[in-house]
């Protein structure tokens, strides 16, 4: 592969690795609650209220790993990796 | 290592990424749709599978600093028995899908999604590309 490929091309910085660390995690716990999302979708056997309470609950968990995805789109490389002057990253509270 | 699990007459889709509980997902989601899916953490080896079994569509996995899912991209493109397959290209980083986007001529990528990304959007890609199951 020349060194013209996309991911040569990428910096290939200890910020891009905690992103995609980060995000993998994100990508199941979002999907796994969208799979569970659908199976209670279908479930004709649940209360209503029982399946109100869950979907309300996996929008939640949604809503926190788009949030927590912002906050790494977002955030400035150096200060997130460490590397200036070790300022440690300010997590903003998530209010669903 | 890659898992096959086909059924006749239904759409394939072979999934390639390292991270097993990805493949995990990918199968649940795709399978539930009643579509056949094989699954391979072993991106190397991968593209002689692709091409012995044909699938419909790939979705293929890219990470930054590693070589190994463009490479592959690259053969896939360029051998006459796989350039026709569709790709969806999935990465953590935005950087990388804009700049395979870019390249689409290169690697014959069609489309592109962002992890961590919605299951519906996915479906639609995948409906989109090769229909229904």
């Amino acid at each position: 592969m020349p060194d013209s490929s996309p991911g040569s091309m990428a910096c290939e910085s200890d910020f891009d690795q905690l992103c995609h660390d980060l995000k993998n995690p994100l990508m199941v716990i979002r999907g796994r609650a969208q799979l569970v999302e659908r199976t209670v979708q279908r479930t004709a056997e649940l209360p209503e209220a029982e399946r109100i309470r869950i979907l309300k609950g996996l929008a939640a968990i949604d809503a926190a790993v788009v949030h927590i995805v912002k906050m790494i789109d977002d955030s400035d490389p150096t200060f997130l990796a460490g590397k200036a002057g070790q300022k440690p990253a300010r997590i903003e509270p998530h209010s669903p | 290592m890659a898992d096959h699990r086909t059924q006749e007459g239904r759409k394939h889709i072979f999934v390639v990424n390292g991270a097993p509980a990805f493949l995990n997902l990918m199968r649940d989601l795709l399978q539930d749709e009643r579509y056949n899916v094989t699954t391979t953490n072993f991106v190397p080896r991968s593209y002689e599978q692709i091409a012995a079994l044909q699938p419909d569509a790939l979705v293929i996995d890219v990470v930054t600093g590693q070589e190994a899912g463009w490479d592959l991209l690259e053969r896939l493109h360029k051998e006459a028995s796989t350039t026709g397959i569709p790709v969806i290209l999935v990465s953590t980083s935005p950087q990388l899908l804009e700049r395979a986007r870019e390249q689409a001529d290169r690697f014959g990528t069609h489309r592109y999604l962002g992890k961590p990304f919605d299951l519906g959007e996915m479906l639609d890609v995948v409906k989109d590309l090769v229909g229904e199951a």
